[in-house]
Protein backbone atom coordinates (compact mmCIF):
# COMPACT_ATOMS: atom_id res chain seq x y z
CA UNK A 1 0.00 0.00 0.00
CA UNK A 2 2.60 2.36 1.16
CA UNK A 3 4.81 1.79 -1.79
CA UNK A 4 1.98 2.29 -4.31
CA UNK A 5 0.81 5.56 -2.81
CA UNK A 6 4.30 6.96 -2.66
CA UNK A 7 4.78 6.04 -6.32
CA UNK A 8 1.65 7.96 -7.20
CA UNK A 9 2.94 10.95 -5.26
CA UNK A 10 6.18 10.66 -7.12
CA UNK A 11 4.28 10.87 -10.42
CA UNK A 12 2.43 14.01 -9.36
CA UNK A 13 5.73 15.49 -8.33
CA UNK A 14 7.19 14.75 -11.77
CA UNK A 15 4.26 16.44 -13.52
CA UNK A 16 4.51 19.51 -11.36
CA UNK A 17 8.18 19.70 -12.16
CA UNK A 18 7.44 19.70 -15.86
CA UNK A 19 5.02 22.53 -16.69
CA UNK A 20 6.22 22.03 -20.23
CA UNK A 21 3.94 19.01 -20.37
CA UNK A 22 0.96 21.18 -19.52
CA UNK A 23 1.87 23.78 -22.11
CA UNK A 24 2.67 21.05 -24.57
CA UNK A 25 -0.83 19.74 -24.08
CA UNK A 26 -2.18 23.24 -24.60
CA UNK A 27 -0.26 23.45 -27.86
CA UNK A 28 -1.32 19.97 -28.87
CA UNK A 29 -5.02 20.83 -28.66
CA UNK A 30 -5.07 23.48 -31.42
CA UNK A 31 -2.53 21.45 -33.40
CA UNK A 32 -4.78 18.40 -33.17
CA UNK A 33 -7.73 20.53 -34.18
CA UNK A 34 -5.85 21.70 -37.29
CA UNK A 35 -4.82 18.15 -38.15
CA UNK A 36 -8.37 16.94 -37.60
CA UNK A 37 -9.66 19.75 -39.84
CA UNK A 38 -7.15 18.73 -42.50
CA UNK A 39 -7.91 15.02 -42.24
CA UNK A 40 -11.66 15.01 -41.67
CA UNK A 41 -12.27 18.06 -43.88
CA UNK A 42 -15.59 19.09 -42.40
CA UNK A 43 -15.88 21.53 -45.28
CA UNK A 44 -14.99 19.98 -48.58
CA UNK A 45 -13.98 22.13 -51.51
CA UNK A 46 -13.01 21.59 -55.10
CA UNK A 47 -9.52 23.01 -55.76
CA UNK A 48 -8.85 26.15 -57.75
CA UNK A 49 -6.43 25.18 -60.48
CA UNK A 50 -6.03 28.47 -62.30
CA UNK A 51 -7.78 31.04 -64.45
CA UNK A 52 -9.84 29.36 -67.16
CA UNK A 53 -8.89 30.54 -70.65
CA UNK A 54 -10.73 33.36 -72.37
CA UNK A 55 -12.34 32.44 -75.69
CA UNK A 56 -14.66 33.55 -78.45
CA UNK A 57 -16.20 30.58 -80.25
CA UNK A 58 -19.13 30.04 -82.63
CA UNK A 59 -22.05 27.90 -81.53
CA UNK A 60 -24.32 25.58 -83.51
CA UNK A 61 -26.58 28.46 -84.54
CA UNK A 62 -23.64 30.47 -85.86
CA UNK A 63 -23.82 32.77 -82.85
CA UNK A 64 -20.84 33.82 -80.79
CA UNK A 65 -20.22 32.34 -77.38
CA UNK A 66 -17.52 33.83 -75.13
CA UNK A 67 -16.30 32.93 -71.66
CA UNK A 68 -17.68 36.31 -70.54
CA UNK A 69 -21.18 35.18 -71.60
CA UNK A 70 -20.78 32.27 -69.18
CA UNK A 71 -19.58 34.33 -66.21
CA UNK A 72 -21.73 33.64 -63.16
CA UNK A 73 -22.45 30.10 -64.35
CA UNK A 74 -20.79 26.83 -63.44
CA UNK A 75 -19.73 25.34 -66.76
CA UNK A 76 -18.90 21.72 -67.58
CA UNK A 77 -16.75 21.37 -70.69
CA UNK A 78 -15.97 18.34 -72.81
CA UNK A 79 -13.69 18.27 -75.83
CA UNK A 80 -14.39 16.03 -78.79
CA UNK A 81 -15.38 15.85 -82.45
CA UNK A 82 -18.78 14.83 -83.78
CA UNK A 83 -17.08 11.94 -85.56
CA UNK A 84 -15.53 10.54 -82.39
CA UNK A 85 -15.78 6.77 -82.72
CA UNK A 86 -13.73 3.95 -81.20
CA UNK A 87 -10.85 3.98 -80.52
CA UNK A 88 -11.70 7.65 -79.80
CA UNK A 89 -13.19 7.65 -76.31
CA UNK A 90 -16.48 9.48 -76.40
CA UNK A 91 -17.32 11.70 -73.43
CA UNK A 92 -20.78 12.55 -74.82
CA UNK A 93 -22.63 9.83 -72.81
CA UNK A 94 -21.15 11.30 -69.63
CA UNK A 95 -22.29 14.78 -70.65
CA UNK A 96 -25.77 13.37 -71.31
CA UNK A 97 -25.81 11.89 -67.84
CA UNK A 98 -24.67 15.20 -66.35
CA UNK A 99 -27.35 17.06 -68.31
CA UNK A 100 -30.01 14.88 -66.71
CA UNK A 101 -28.40 15.36 -63.31
CA UNK A 102 -28.32 19.15 -63.70
CA UNK A 103 -31.93 19.25 -64.90
CA UNK A 104 -33.12 17.70 -61.65
CA UNK A 105 -30.66 19.47 -59.37
CA UNK A 106 -31.67 22.31 -57.06
CA UNK A 107 -28.84 24.71 -57.89
CA UNK A 108 -30.18 27.48 -55.67
CA UNK A 109 -30.40 29.90 -58.57
CA UNK A 110 -26.84 29.33 -59.80
CA UNK A 111 -27.01 28.33 -63.46
CA UNK A 112 -25.11 25.23 -64.52
CA UNK A 113 -24.28 24.96 -68.22
CA UNK A 114 -22.68 22.34 -70.45
CA UNK A 115 -20.35 23.21 -73.32
CA UNK A 116 -19.00 20.80 -75.90
CA UNK A 117 -15.98 22.17 -77.73
CA UNK A 118 -15.38 20.51 -81.09
CA UNK A 119 -11.73 20.21 -82.05
CA UNK A 120 -12.63 19.79 -85.71
CA UNK A 121 -13.95 23.10 -87.11
CA UNK A 122 -13.39 21.94 -90.68
CA UNK A 123 -15.98 19.18 -90.54
CA UNK A 124 -18.07 20.29 -87.56
CA UNK A 125 -20.10 23.01 -89.22
CA UNK A 126 -23.01 24.57 -87.31
CA UNK A 127 -25.41 22.22 -89.15
CA UNK A 128 -23.41 19.19 -88.17
CA UNK A 129 -23.21 20.39 -84.57
CA UNK A 130 -27.00 20.82 -84.57
CA UNK A 131 -27.51 17.27 -85.82
CA UNK A 132 -25.06 16.04 -83.19
CA UNK A 133 -26.93 17.93 -80.46
CA UNK A 134 -30.24 16.40 -81.59
CA UNK A 135 -28.70 12.95 -81.55
CA UNK A 136 -27.62 13.49 -77.95
CA UNK A 137 -31.01 14.92 -76.91
CA UNK A 138 -29.23 18.05 -75.80
CA UNK A 139 -31.40 20.76 -74.29
CA UNK A 140 -30.31 23.91 -76.18
CA UNK A 141 -30.96 26.08 -73.11
CA UNK A 142 -28.48 24.02 -71.06
CA UNK A 143 -25.94 22.66 -73.50
CA UNK A 144 -23.89 24.60 -76.07
CA UNK A 145 -21.91 23.11 -78.94
CA UNK A 146 -19.11 25.35 -80.16
CA UNK A 147 -15.98 25.45 -82.25
CA UNK A 148 -13.51 28.02 -83.59
CA UNK A 149 -10.49 28.49 -85.79
CA UNK A 150 -7.78 25.81 -85.43
CA UNK A 151 -5.33 28.37 -83.99
CA UNK A 152 -7.79 29.58 -81.39
CA UNK A 153 -8.74 26.02 -80.48
CA UNK A 154 -5.10 25.12 -79.96
CA UNK A 155 -4.63 28.13 -77.75
CA UNK A 156 -7.75 27.65 -75.66
CA UNK A 157 -7.99 23.85 -75.48
CA UNK A 158 -4.25 23.13 -75.56
CA UNK A 159 -2.86 26.20 -73.80
CA UNK A 160 -5.77 26.90 -71.48
CA UNK A 161 -7.37 23.57 -70.60
CA UNK A 162 -4.16 21.63 -71.25
CA UNK A 163 -5.75 19.03 -73.48
CA UNK A 164 -3.33 18.29 -76.29
CA UNK A 165 -4.49 16.73 -79.51
CA UNK A 166 -3.16 15.84 -82.94
CA UNK A 167 -4.74 15.23 -86.32
CA UNK A 168 -3.37 12.42 -88.48
CA UNK A 169 -3.09 12.33 -92.28
CA UNK A 170 -6.64 10.93 -92.55
CA UNK A 171 -7.98 13.91 -90.64
CA UNK A 172 -8.73 11.83 -87.53
CA UNK A 173 -8.19 13.59 -84.20
CA UNK A 174 -6.25 11.85 -81.45
CA UNK A 175 -6.65 13.02 -77.89
CA UNK A 176 -7.12 11.73 -74.38
CA UNK A 177 -10.71 12.24 -73.20
CA UNK A 178 -11.21 15.00 -70.66
CA UNK A 179 -13.93 16.90 -68.81
CA UNK A 180 -13.37 20.23 -67.08
CA UNK A 181 -15.45 22.37 -64.73
CA UNK A 182 -15.10 26.15 -64.49
CA UNK A 183 -16.82 28.17 -61.77
CA UNK A 184 -18.82 31.37 -62.07
CA UNK A 185 -15.74 33.52 -61.55
CA UNK A 186 -13.95 31.96 -64.48
CA UNK A 187 -11.68 29.78 -62.34
CA UNK A 188 -10.79 26.32 -63.61
CA UNK A 189 -11.71 23.99 -60.75
CA UNK A 190 -11.32 20.45 -61.94
CA UNK A 191 -10.15 18.37 -64.88
CA UNK A 192 -11.15 14.73 -65.18
CA UNK A 193 -8.87 12.59 -67.26
CA UNK A 194 -9.72 9.26 -65.66
CA UNK A 195 -12.82 7.59 -64.29
CA UNK A 196 -14.80 9.12 -67.13
CA UNK A 197 -17.21 6.18 -67.28
CA UNK A 198 -18.89 7.30 -64.08
CA UNK A 199 -20.62 10.66 -63.54
CA UNK A 200 -20.72 10.27 -59.75
CA UNK A 201 -17.45 12.14 -59.10
CA UNK A 202 -18.39 15.05 -61.32
CA UNK A 203 -21.82 15.15 -59.67
CA UNK A 204 -20.26 15.25 -56.20
CA UNK A 205 -17.89 18.05 -57.24
CA UNK A 206 -20.75 20.03 -58.78
CA UNK A 207 -22.69 19.79 -55.52
CA UNK A 208 -19.61 20.95 -53.56
CA UNK A 209 -19.06 23.90 -55.88
CA UNK A 210 -22.69 24.95 -55.61
CA UNK A 211 -22.50 24.68 -51.84
CA UNK A 212 -19.35 26.81 -51.75
CA UNK A 213 -20.84 29.41 -54.09
CA UNK A 214 -23.87 29.69 -51.81
CA UNK A 215 -22.11 29.67 -48.45
CA UNK A 216 -18.65 31.17 -48.75
CA UNK A 217 -19.57 34.80 -48.23
CA UNK A 218 -18.66 36.80 -45.14
CA UNK A 219 -16.90 35.13 -42.22
CA UNK A 220 -17.49 31.66 -43.66
CA UNK A 221 -15.21 32.73 -46.51
CA UNK A 222 -12.15 32.36 -44.30
CA UNK A 223 -13.17 28.83 -43.30
CA UNK A 224 -13.53 28.00 -46.99
CA UNK A 225 -10.12 29.55 -47.65
CA UNK A 226 -8.67 27.34 -44.89
CA UNK A 227 -10.37 24.33 -46.45
CA UNK A 228 -8.66 25.23 -49.74
CA UNK A 229 -5.33 25.42 -47.96
CA UNK A 230 -5.59 21.98 -46.42
CA UNK A 231 -6.82 20.38 -49.58
CA UNK A 232 -4.28 18.03 -51.11
CA UNK A 233 -4.03 18.69 -54.79
CA UNK A 234 -1.12 19.05 -57.15
CA UNK A 235 0.32 22.52 -57.40
CA UNK A 236 1.77 23.47 -60.75
CA UNK B 1 1.61 6.99 6.93
CA UNK B 2 3.13 9.79 8.86
CA UNK B 3 5.90 9.99 6.36
CA UNK B 4 3.39 10.29 3.53
CA UNK B 5 1.53 13.15 5.19
CA UNK B 6 4.78 14.92 5.80
CA UNK B 7 5.92 14.52 2.25
CA UNK B 8 2.52 15.78 0.98
CA UNK B 9 2.92 18.89 3.10
CA UNK B 10 6.41 19.43 1.80
CA UNK B 11 5.09 19.04 -1.75
CA UNK B 12 2.38 21.62 -1.26
CA UNK B 13 4.86 24.08 0.14
CA UNK B 14 7.19 23.39 -2.73
CA UNK B 15 4.38 23.93 -5.25
CA UNK B 16 3.39 27.20 -3.60
CA UNK B 17 6.96 28.36 -3.75
CA UNK B 18 7.22 27.37 -7.39
CA UNK B 19 3.84 28.68 -8.50
CA UNK B 20 5.06 32.09 -9.58
CA UNK B 21 7.97 31.00 -11.75
CA UNK B 22 5.77 28.32 -13.33
CA UNK B 23 3.26 30.94 -14.43
CA UNK B 24 5.95 33.24 -15.68
CA UNK B 25 7.44 30.36 -17.64
CA UNK B 26 4.00 29.43 -18.87
CA UNK B 27 3.25 32.95 -20.00
CA UNK B 28 6.58 33.06 -21.80
CA UNK B 29 5.94 29.77 -23.54
CA UNK B 30 2.42 30.89 -24.43
CA UNK B 31 3.77 34.15 -25.86
CA UNK B 32 6.34 32.25 -27.91
CA UNK B 33 3.69 29.80 -29.12
CA UNK B 34 1.31 32.58 -30.08
CA UNK B 35 4.03 34.55 -31.86
CA UNK B 36 5.30 31.39 -33.58
CA UNK B 37 1.80 30.38 -34.56
CA UNK B 38 1.10 33.83 -35.92
CA UNK B 39 4.30 33.76 -37.99
CA UNK B 40 3.54 30.24 -39.27
CA UNK B 41 0.00 31.26 -40.15
CA UNK B 42 1.28 34.29 -42.03
CA UNK B 43 3.85 32.19 -43.80
CA UNK B 44 1.81 29.10 -44.61
CA UNK B 45 -1.76 30.03 -43.82
CA UNK B 46 -4.30 31.19 -46.35
CA UNK B 47 -4.12 34.74 -47.64
CA UNK B 48 -6.88 36.67 -45.92
CA UNK B 49 -9.85 36.60 -48.24
CA UNK B 50 -10.38 39.88 -50.08
CA UNK B 51 -13.52 41.76 -49.11
CA UNK B 52 -14.48 43.18 -52.48
CA UNK B 53 -12.51 41.08 -54.95
CA UNK B 54 -12.92 37.41 -55.76
CA UNK B 55 -10.36 35.11 -54.09
CA UNK B 56 -8.59 32.98 -56.66
CA UNK B 57 -5.47 31.65 -54.90
CA UNK B 58 -4.75 29.47 -57.91
CA UNK B 59 -1.93 26.96 -57.92
CA UNK B 60 -1.06 27.33 -61.59
CA UNK B 61 1.01 30.44 -62.38
CA UNK B 62 0.59 32.57 -65.47
CA UNK B 63 3.21 31.56 -68.03
CA UNK B 64 5.91 34.21 -68.32
CA UNK B 65 6.00 36.45 -71.40
CA UNK B 66 8.04 39.37 -72.63
CA UNK B 67 6.51 42.36 -74.42
CA UNK B 68 7.57 45.82 -75.56
CA UNK B 69 6.87 48.35 -72.87
CA UNK B 70 6.48 52.03 -72.18
CA UNK B 71 9.82 51.84 -70.33
CA UNK B 72 11.42 51.82 -73.78
CA UNK B 73 12.61 48.24 -73.60
CA UNK B 74 10.91 44.84 -73.53
CA UNK B 75 9.91 43.57 -70.10
CA UNK B 76 8.90 40.14 -68.84
CA UNK B 77 6.60 39.35 -65.93
CA UNK B 78 9.55 37.63 -64.26
CA UNK B 79 11.43 40.97 -64.25
CA UNK B 80 9.14 41.95 -61.38
CA UNK B 81 9.96 38.93 -59.24
CA UNK B 82 9.07 39.61 -55.64
CA UNK B 83 6.27 42.03 -56.46
CA UNK B 84 2.54 41.63 -56.68
CA UNK B 85 1.36 42.39 -60.21
CA UNK B 86 -1.89 44.21 -60.84
CA UNK B 87 -2.80 43.51 -64.45
CA UNK B 88 -5.40 45.31 -66.52
CA UNK B 89 -6.27 44.84 -70.19
CA UNK B 90 -7.60 47.86 -72.08
CA UNK B 91 -6.85 50.34 -74.87
CA UNK B 92 -6.12 54.04 -75.01
CA UNK B 93 -9.17 55.11 -77.05
CA UNK B 94 -11.46 53.30 -74.62
CA UNK B 95 -14.27 55.74 -73.82
CA UNK B 96 -15.44 54.72 -70.36
CA UNK B 97 -14.39 51.57 -68.56
CA UNK B 98 -10.61 51.82 -69.02
CA UNK B 99 -10.11 55.40 -67.84
CA UNK B 100 -12.37 54.80 -64.82
CA UNK B 101 -10.54 51.62 -63.85
CA UNK B 102 -7.09 53.15 -64.44
CA UNK B 103 -8.02 56.22 -62.40
CA UNK B 104 -9.15 53.95 -59.56
CA UNK B 105 -5.96 51.91 -59.79
CA UNK B 106 -3.85 55.09 -59.75
CA UNK B 107 -5.73 56.36 -56.72
CA UNK B 108 -5.43 52.98 -55.00
CA UNK B 109 -1.67 53.08 -55.52
CA UNK B 110 -1.52 56.44 -53.74
CA UNK B 111 -3.70 55.14 -50.91
CA UNK B 112 -1.36 52.18 -50.43
CA UNK B 113 1.48 54.52 -49.48
CA UNK B 114 4.61 52.57 -48.67
CA UNK B 115 2.98 49.25 -49.59
CA UNK B 116 2.73 50.49 -53.18
CA UNK B 117 6.40 49.59 -53.56
CA UNK B 118 5.42 45.95 -53.32
CA UNK B 119 3.12 46.10 -56.33
CA UNK B 120 3.48 46.87 -60.02
CA UNK B 121 0.59 48.03 -62.14
CA UNK B 122 0.63 46.67 -65.70
CA UNK B 123 -1.59 47.83 -68.54
CA UNK B 124 -1.71 45.49 -71.53
CA UNK B 125 -3.26 46.93 -74.67
CA UNK B 126 -5.86 44.83 -76.48
CA UNK B 127 -5.60 47.19 -79.47
CA UNK B 128 -1.94 47.00 -80.52
CA UNK B 129 -2.86 48.16 -84.03
CA UNK B 130 -3.75 51.67 -82.85
CA UNK B 131 -1.92 51.83 -79.51
CA UNK B 132 1.72 52.73 -80.11
CA UNK B 133 4.16 52.69 -77.22
CA UNK B 134 4.31 56.52 -77.29
CA UNK B 135 0.56 56.80 -77.25
CA UNK B 136 0.33 54.43 -74.29
CA UNK B 137 3.03 56.35 -72.43
CA UNK B 138 1.15 59.65 -72.86
CA UNK B 139 -2.12 58.01 -71.87
CA UNK B 140 -0.88 56.21 -68.78
CA UNK B 141 0.82 59.36 -67.46
CA UNK B 142 -2.68 60.70 -66.71
CA UNK B 143 -3.32 57.99 -64.16
CA UNK B 144 -0.09 57.66 -62.22
CA UNK B 145 3.67 57.64 -62.55
CA UNK B 146 4.18 53.92 -62.01
CA UNK B 147 2.01 52.32 -64.66
CA UNK B 148 3.84 50.26 -67.23
CA UNK B 149 2.14 49.74 -70.58
CA UNK B 150 2.78 46.54 -72.52
CA UNK B 151 2.20 45.96 -76.20
CA UNK B 152 2.43 42.72 -78.13
CA UNK B 153 1.57 41.56 -81.64
CA UNK B 154 -2.04 40.60 -82.37
CA UNK B 155 -1.29 36.92 -81.84
CA UNK B 156 0.77 37.46 -78.70
CA UNK B 157 -1.93 39.66 -77.22
CA UNK B 158 -4.66 37.11 -77.89
CA UNK B 159 -2.67 34.27 -76.35
CA UNK B 160 -1.68 36.31 -73.30
CA UNK B 161 -5.19 37.67 -72.73
CA UNK B 162 -6.63 34.16 -72.96
CA UNK B 163 -4.31 33.02 -70.16
CA UNK B 164 -5.91 35.64 -67.93
CA UNK B 165 -9.41 34.62 -69.01
CA UNK B 166 -9.67 37.91 -70.89
CA UNK B 167 -11.37 38.24 -74.27
CA UNK B 168 -11.88 41.21 -76.57
CA UNK B 169 -13.13 41.98 -80.05
CA UNK B 170 -13.64 44.92 -82.34
CA UNK B 171 -17.04 46.56 -82.60
CA UNK B 172 -17.21 48.61 -85.78
CA UNK B 173 -19.30 51.74 -85.84
CA UNK B 174 -18.74 52.84 -89.42
CA UNK B 175 -17.21 51.56 -92.62
CA UNK B 176 -13.83 52.97 -91.61
CA UNK B 177 -11.29 50.30 -90.66
CA UNK B 178 -9.94 52.35 -87.77
CA UNK B 179 -13.27 53.47 -86.34
CA UNK B 180 -14.04 50.80 -83.82
CA UNK B 181 -14.40 50.19 -80.14
CA UNK B 182 -12.96 47.20 -78.35
CA UNK B 183 -15.35 45.08 -76.40
CA UNK B 184 -13.19 43.55 -73.68
CA UNK B 185 -13.22 41.83 -70.29
CA UNK B 186 -13.00 44.49 -67.62
CA UNK B 187 -11.58 42.59 -64.66
CA UNK B 188 -8.39 43.58 -62.82
CA UNK B 189 -6.24 40.55 -62.04
CA UNK B 190 -3.77 40.46 -59.16
CA UNK B 191 -0.89 37.99 -59.31
CA UNK B 192 1.23 37.03 -56.32
CA UNK B 193 5.05 37.27 -56.56
CA UNK B 194 5.11 33.73 -57.99
CA UNK B 195 2.75 34.91 -60.79
CA UNK B 196 -0.15 32.86 -59.41
CA UNK B 197 -3.54 34.52 -59.81
CA UNK B 198 -4.52 35.72 -56.34
CA UNK B 199 -7.54 38.00 -56.66
CA UNK B 200 -9.92 39.15 -59.39
CA UNK B 201 -11.57 42.53 -59.14
CA UNK B 202 -14.70 42.90 -61.21
CA UNK B 203 -15.40 46.28 -62.83
CA UNK B 204 -16.76 48.86 -60.44
CA UNK B 205 -14.63 48.26 -57.34
CA UNK B 206 -13.62 51.67 -55.93
CA UNK B 207 -10.05 52.88 -55.32
CA UNK B 208 -10.52 52.59 -51.54
CA UNK B 209 -11.80 49.04 -51.87
CA UNK B 210 -8.95 48.11 -54.23
CA UNK B 211 -6.36 49.54 -51.84
CA UNK B 212 -7.97 47.89 -48.81
CA UNK B 213 -8.08 44.47 -50.43
CA UNK B 214 -4.53 44.75 -51.82
CA UNK B 215 -3.30 45.53 -48.32
CA UNK B 216 -5.16 42.54 -46.94
CA UNK B 217 -3.87 39.99 -49.40
CA UNK B 218 -0.21 41.07 -49.50
CA UNK B 219 2.07 39.50 -46.93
Amino acid sequence: MNTTSSRATQKTLDLSKKPVLLWGALLAVPLLAVILFAVVQPIKVVPRIGLAPGFIFTDMYGRQLTNEDLRGQIVIYNFTTTSCEAPCIDTAPLMQELQEFVKHLDTGGIPVTLVTISLDPERDTPERLQAYARKLNADPTLWHFVTGSPERLKQVVGGGFELYYTQDEHGVFHFAPMLAIVDGNGILRVRYKRGLEDAAIAERDLRLMLEEARNSSGAAGLVYEAAHLFLCYPTY
Amino acid sequence: MQTDAQSDLTLQTERKARRQPVWINGALIAAILIAGGWLLWNWLGPHPAPQYGVPVNAGKPIADFRLNSTLGHPVALSDFAGRYLVVYFGYTTCPDICPTTLADLGKAEKLLGKDAQRIQMLFITVDPERDSIERMRDYLAFFGPNFIGLRGSLQETEAIASQFGVVYQKQYHSASATDYLMDHSAAVIVLDPQRRPLVLFPYGVSAEQLAGDLKRVMR
